[in-house]
């Protein structure tokens, strides 16, 4: 009896274990063998201690699978897996798939309101929770999935498209909460990062990305302009469990082409990161890379938050390669500018105070005849997820080097259900034709995408690997010190971590916009990517025997 | 550990699993008697106590059954399946009348206000229903809010896909065969070990299930000894347990059940 009551203690125990529990995502570092959120981890350093894919043998790296999405858009998904069991999705689709084979064991099928029209139709990820999966829908809903079964356990609307929202990003899960927040179509819609209840969806805190007249930093929008101040949330935040604190970037003011409504002002907390209290939802600080934007440079980054030595003394940190083309250390407990320094081509900036305000220069301001911008529209880099490797020390980059752009405004009323954006088309005759964007014929001083290798102390580049076409790719690294990316080119490939020497590379037939990741099934390893419109999955020849 | 074997584990975990949810209810009010303890232990694994006494059969009609049941999945010695045979023939064997089994009710004819769904079931109807749900052991197969089997089909959105008088119609003369995405799939792995669940999906390499607790898992065919799709309705009728104001009760609830949150 004792020994059947020992054995029932034991199989409680570890039938608990089957769930992806908050003490599992804490120490997502000790399963290297999944990939439980978005970034990899809380930190999101997007970064796997698995090594049996070496510079040695990446070389025989093989294709195991693909899977296709039900979709002709270019796909952004990170997929999840939780012990041998991947979970993946379109707009319209999700399903979990077995990660060795890629055999579909369940589809949950949500149909989006076909009279939406969405700027970026894309499916950034899902986020689970216990048995839970967590699909924030491009029409507004979120819903919480039986990852065992694909039934749907509820469903709520938490964005109201009609009034120009559209979801996208992976939720973020702490402990009973999912966090996340909406985007806007560029219609000026106000928005927000808000958490859930992972049991009932009931909304527990919600905070204002715009805040209201009479509000702390309500002063920043001049008359009325803060009634449609946009500031949305396009990518998944980060998680600190030693400051309880969740990190959220922040994109464009709208118009975001055209300040001439909501200038002079910074317009916060657009173009941001923001550090909130995970259980409350209330401001902890915030830090404004670019303020007063009018060239739609979207803080819409990953946070990646490293702990290390800074100046002699252990400090937590938090990197972040912005789309306005500079590379930032701030500190995570207090949001202190610590560096700046920029990595592509720039002419806005003249310099950073001691508070790390950045000085804008003169003339880079929205014209009705064109700016000449460096970096262009696009920005120095984008929302594809950098990586930081506690290994190298280095931190991994997709960026647009040599990249410009002119930018023109026009003037913008808002009107509900229209963009509000302010863009318009040069008019200086010298100016119409822009540097080239198609890759074809273009010279490396008109602009070519490139993973590059910063230190994170000193955002000194430690290598470059060219591309010519520019790059939508996240980056993976690995512990044994391989990097993984990809482009427009429509290429995936394996970098030397430490050089950035080529090592590996495969033609997808479709841009590469998605972050790759990296599991391992019966101590086989694999890395998945997402290109054009499907998922395809790399391995060594086969470890054991060939399923 | 390669993948078969973690697999069969948490399969043979899951059961266990379920043991320790089930033992204790499970032997209340049993007669005692040589075999009893195997009879819980084996059985309980997936049902109730009742749904095997309320039966009445003969030593070589509860031959069969159990037979079935270990086809099925039951996990157990050769001495313990001899046991639980002996201990239903002993105890729970034909009536003196000499019937095998109480005659099951045949499906009484429905009256429109019995059909009628737009009829919202008061809270002492749903209580009702949901302690009808308990006693009779539904989760032993099926998915009633968060409980229960992932095997049988789920009851949460029966409501989508059945109308009352064809649930009621279920539970009192189920089909023999069941629906083909609610097909069984038992698999004997090259080590003999029995694995069984409900078939998700298959190509000509490998074959895709969930089990009772909901453990999604992959097996290639290669290393399989069997591999066989049962089409037979594993569901007893329940006419002789569930009847009058409690099965259009029943029938009533389950049909008001769709997608959470749609």
């Amino acid at each position: 009896m004792k020994r059947l009551a020992l054995a029932l203690l034991l199989l409680a125990g570890g039938s608990l274990g089957a769930q992806v529990t908050y003490e599992r995502m804490l120490h997502a570092d000790r399963e290297p063998q999944n990939w439980l959120t978005y970034g990899g981890d809380y930190s999101s350093h997007r970064y796997s201690t698995l090594s049996q894919i070496t510079k040695e043998n990446v070389g025989m790296l093989q294709l195991k699978w693909v899977h296709q999405f039900r979709t002709l858009q270019k796909v952004e998904n990170t997929p999840l897996v939780v012990d041998g069991i991947m979970y993946i999705g379109d707009t319209s689709q999700i399903s979990a798939v077995d990660a060795v084979t890629g055999r579909v064991y369940w589809t949950y099928n949500h149909t989006v309101d076909p009279r939406g029209v969405f700027v970026l139709p894309m499916l950034k990820g899902l986020a689970i929770s216990g048995n839970r999966l967590f699909w924030a829908t491009l029409d507004g809903h979120l819903i919480a999935v039986d990852a065992k079964n694909g039934k749907p356990l509820w469903d709520k609307v938490v964005a109201v498209w009609q009034k120009g929202y559209q979801l996208n990003v992976a939720p973020l899960v702490v402990k009973n909460k999912v966090i996340l927040g909406p985007a806007t179509n560029e219609e000026g819609a106000n928005c927000w990062v808000s958490a859930y209840d992972v049991e009932t969806g009931e909304e527990l805190w919600r905070f204002n990305t715009v805040p209201k007249p009479g509000e702390v930093n309500g002063d920043t929008w001049p008359g009325n302009s803060w009634i449609h101040g946009g500031s949305p949330i396009w990518v998944t935040g980060s998680y600190d469990p030693e400051t309880n604190l969740t990190y959220w970037g922040t994109g464009n003011p709208n118009p975001g082409w055209n300040g001439d409504v909501r200038l002079p002002g910074d317009n916060l907390y657009s173009d941001s990161v923001v550090a909130l209290d995970t259980d409350t939802g209330k401001l902890k600080w915030f830090y404004q890379f670019t303020p007063g934007d009018e060239f739609d440079w979207d803080s819409v980054q990953v946070p990646v938050l490293v702990n290390m030595d800074w100046k002699g003394k252990p400090r937590k940190l938090m990197l972040w390669a912005n789309r306005n083309g500079f590379y930032y250390v701030l500190d995570r407990t207090t949001g202190e500018f610590l560096h700046g320094s920029a990595f592509v081509k720039q002419n806005w900036n003249a310099g950073f105070d001691a508070k790390g305000r950045p000085t804008k220069a003169k003339d880079h301001i929205a014209t009705y005849e064109g700016t000449y911008i460096e970096p262009g529209v696009q920005g120095g880099t984008n929302w594809y997820s950098p990586s930081y490797s506690p290994r190298t020390g280095m931190f991994y980059i997709s960026s647009w080097q040599n990249y410009s752009a002119v930018s023109a405004k026009v003037d913008a009323t808002w009107k509900e259900g229209e963009r509000y954006t302010g863009s318009g088309r040069p008019k200086r005759p010298d100016w119409t034709r822009t540097p080239p964007n198609a890759p074809l014929f273009k010279k490396e001083t008109e602009g070519y995408g490139a993973v590059i290798a910063l230190d994170p102390k000193t955002g000194e580049k430690k290598w470059e690997f060219k591309m010519v076409d520019y790059t939508d790719a996240g980056v993976l690294s690995t512990a044994s010190d391989l990097v993984f990316s990809g482009g427009k080119e429509g290429n995936f490939f394996a970098l030397d971590a430490k050089t950035g020497e080529s090592l590996w590379k495969a033609g997808m037939g479709g841009t590469v916009a998605s972050g790759p990741m990296t599991y391992s099934v019966n101590g086989q390893q694999y890395v998945a990517v997402c290109a054009g419109s499907a998922l395809y999955v790399f391995g060594l020849p086969d470890v054991k025997a060939a399923r | 550990m390669d993948q078969l074997n973690r697999a069969s584990n948490i399969v043979n975990f899951a059961i266990l699993s379920f043991l320790t949810l089930s033992t204790a209810a499970f032997g209340q009010a049993l007669p005692d008697g040589k075999g009893k303890a195997e009879f819980e232990r084996v059985c309980s694994n997936c049902h109730t106590a009742a749904m095997a006494t309320r039966l009445r059969n003969t030593p070589e009609g509860w031959k069969s059954v159990v037979n079935d049941m270990v086809s099925r999945g039951a996990q157990g010695s050769q001495a313990d399946i001899d046991n639980v045979v002996l201990y239903l023939s002993t105890n729970f064997g034909p009536d003196r009348s000499g019937a095998k089994s109480p005659p099951m009710p045949v499906a009484t004819p429905f009256t429109p206000a019995q059909t009628t769904t737009t009829i919202a079931l008061s809270s002492s109807e749903i209580g009702d229903a949901k302690k009808v749900i308990a006693e009779n052991g539904c989760v032993a197969c099926h998915r009633v809010g968060n409980e229960g089997s992932y095997i049988g089909p789920d009851l949460n959105d029966v409501g989508t896909r059945r109308k009352a008088d064809e649930i009621r119609a279920s539970i009192v003369s189920p089909q023999p065969t069941v629906q083909p995405e609610n097909r069984e799939v038992r698999l004997v792995k090259r080590d003999g070990k029995t694995i069984v669940g409900r078939i998700l999906n298959q190509d000509g390499y490998s074959v895709q299930m969930i089990d009772a607790t909901g453990q999604l898992a992959t097996y290639p065919k290669s290393g399989l000894r069997e591999f066989t799709i049962v089409d037979a309705n594993p569901m007893p009728s329940f006419g002789n347990k569930i009847a009058g104001h409690d099965l259009d009760n029943l029938a009533r609830y389950l049909s008001s059940l769709s997608e959470p949150g749609k």
